[in-house]
């Protein structure tokens, strides 16, 4: 089923922690790098998963930002409460400058931890497959599209197999077109072969710390069109100024203003979800609640569109 | 010419060699070391200036800031870091002092970005205009700048001087670095607040700041949600007498801006790094770590790569 993949910056987990009870209904199991080595949010967004019985996968040895390679205060917190629980696995992220021998060890440290093998740009995919012997459907490993292709997922082919492929094309806001095909693979997983899937939400698979000014405000906003073999589509709603890095409040009303023409559109196929309700309620007080929260309604309102599809579909 | 030896060294001295000097005065480098206490940067950096040659691994950090900064001060070589070196000195700390005047940066003004503006009892930009400068953008640049500062002033290298004169309209001050880093006056600028446009100046300062110069001038701003704020502001901004708008800038931003309390870290770096310190933005919990950053030896400093 779907994993979405998050960098835990603070708006990711605070989608985590909001949409933990959504995670559990639909059977959702997200994927969270971390990246701040401020530990409390991963902590809540932990614990909310944890609450309502739900599964999460927990990158032990991330490789972006703060913790990229100082992990001992994470790697701590993991042990001492959360990797025990069943519903938390150790994600081990498998990088190029890693041994097949190096990922087998980090892989056994954890053999309590239900491990999951994350497939990033690693070499040595047959090595590791001899290595870790009989592989069964209780062998979760992911594959991030971009670097395992065919012949490599095929190692692990009696695994329990999970593709992760990044439908959103980061742009310069002001590049973006107002509608673009987003992924279909919520829709054909299963005829790819896999027992799931997963994508980096509305923000994509590049790891960036920080933004300049923007010149230009964007909200993105993803749907499933019905008529279209329930392809899945974003709408990138772009303010109308962009020539300075003056005004994102005014900047992101204008942007917002252009969501609420296509939203009332009687032919709107975007879900109502609790995120929509919330970007309504913004336009009609005129307020700017900050980038981070705008960024984090729009994944909320991803992962409640694919729990409204696959919920639908049972 | 007594050194004559040192000369034929530095008159070869190679484009990326050249690089490497000039990018040790720039922001990262600073930033690095005022935060992490070591700088990968530098490093790297003082092994491509090819300056340890000349000094020992014993001696400190800041005698290897101390001899790029000598090396970019020669007529040739002379980068826009110097010229703002002796604009903070001269002007800044000679004339004014961080009590009485304030110092920004990289100012944007429309499109363009103002080298150094120096806020004291008015507010004057200066545009740098080094050897290695061309002179392609100079008139757009000063037509901004007239907008928001009341007085503009390039300062520019001999070869530069005559071309623009030229170029500049009267009100524009030209000032010229001479060999012994001294600035001379060529002319004056002209000292007129009423040429600045409030809503140029409005576009240019930060939101919070333009409220303060509003609400010190007793304009009320209505209640209104904080996506229309912005405009509302800015409608009430651009009513503005140029003059009092002007006047307010300088008194607000001197406040927003004020750079005294950096003066107790200026004081413990060596006059190289003086102007790249007021440059970049520092917490107060970084100030030691820079300072000690500076004073750690060539061989510890070498091993941060």
């Amino acid at each position: 089923m779907y994993h979405p993949y998050f960098r835990g910056k603070q708006f990711e987990l605070i989608t985590i922690r909001e949409m933990a009870p959504h995670f559990k209904k639909a059977g959702f199991r997200p994927i969270i790098e971390p990246v701040r080595d401020v530990l409390s949010g991963l902590n809540k967004a932990l614990d909310a998963v944890v609450e309502v019985d739900g599964r999460a996968i927990v990158i032990v040895n991330p490789r972006h930002g703060d913790l990229s390679d100082a992990g001992a205060p994470l790697t701590d917190l993991l042990k001492k409460k959360f990797l025990d629980l069943p519903g938390i696995s150790a994600g081990i992220l498998l990088k190029h400058d890693m041994s097949a021998a190096e990922a087998v060890k980090c892989y056994q440290q954890h053999a309590s931890h239900s491990p999951v093998l994350i497939h990033a740009d690693f070499g040595e995919a047959k090595a590791l497959a001899e290595k870790l012997g009989t592989i069964t459907k209780d062998h979760c490993h992911v594959f991030f599209d971009r670097y395992c292709g065919k012949l490599y997922q095929k190692h692990f082919k009696d695994g329990h197999r999970v593709l992760l492929k990044d439908g959103f094309e980061r742009k310069r806001n002001r590049d973006y077109e107002l509608l673009e095909p987003f992924s279909d693979l919520h829709a054909t997983f299963e005829d790819e072969g896999m027992d799931g899937f997963g994508d980096f939400l509305i923000v994509g698979d590049d790891y960036s710390e920080s933004g300049g000014p923007a010149y230009a405000i964007a909200i993105h906003l993803t749907f499933i069109d019905p008529d279209q073999d329930d392809s899945m589509w974003i709408y990138h709603f772009v303010s109308e100024r962009q020539d300075t890095p003056k005004d994102p409040a005014g900047k992101f009303a204008e942007a917002l203003a252009k969501m609420m023409k296509v939203l009332n559109n009687p032919k709107s196929k975007v879900l109502e979800t609790a995120a929509v309700k919330e970007f309504r309620d913004l336009h009609k007080q005129g307020h700017f609640p900050g980038l981070g929260y705008v960024k984090k309604l729009s994944m909320n309102h991803h992962i409640e569109t694919l729990a409204d599809y696959f919920l639908k579909a049972v | 010419m007594r050194d004559t030896g040192r000369v034929n060294k530095m008159s070869d001295l190679a484009t990326d060699q050249l690089a490497a000097i000039s990018r040790l005065f720039s922001s990262s480098v600073i930033q690095e070391m005022a935060r992490k206490g070591r700088s990968p940067l530098f490093a790297r950096l003082a092994s491509q200036s090819r300056l340890l040659s000349s000094l020992s691994l014993s001696e400190r950090v800041y005698t290897l800031f101390d001899a790029a900064f000598r090396l970019l001060k020669r007529e040739g070589y002379r980068h826009e870091y110097i010229y703002k070196a002796a604009l903070t000195h001269k002007i800044l700390l000679g004339k004014h002092s961080l009590q009485t005047a304030s110092m920004m940066n990289e100012f944007r003004v429309g499109e363009c970005k103002a080298d150094v503006a120096i806020l004291n009892g008015t507010a004057t930009v200066y545009e740098v205009k080094s050897e290695r400068d061309s002179l392609t953008r100079l008139e757009r640049q000063i037509a901004a700048y007239a907008t928001v500062f009341a007085k503009v002033y390039v300062i520019a290298a001999e070869s530069h001087v005559q071309a623009v004169a030229n170029t500049v309209p009267d009100f524009v001050g030209i000032l010229r670095l001479n060999r012994r880093h001294h600035i001379s006056t060529l002319r004056e600028a002209a000292d007129q607040p009423e040429r600045t446009s409030p809503s140029a100046i409005f576009d240019s300062i930060r939101i919070a700041e333009a409220r303060m110069i509003l609400s010190s001038l007793g304009v009320t701003i209505p209640a209104v949600p904080n996506t229309a704020l912005h405009s509302v502001m800015r409608d009430s901004f651009v009513k503005l007498d140029p003059v009092e708008a002007h006047a307010g800038m300088v008194r607000v931003l001197k406040r927003t801006r004020n750079l005294l309390p950096l003066s107790a870290l200026v004081d413990q770096l060596p006059l190289s790094l003086q102007t790249a310190a007021l440059s970049v933005p520092l917490r107060k919990a970084d100030h030691a770590r820079l300072v000690a950053a500076v004073n750690s030896s060539l061989q510890d400093a070498m091993a941060w790569a």
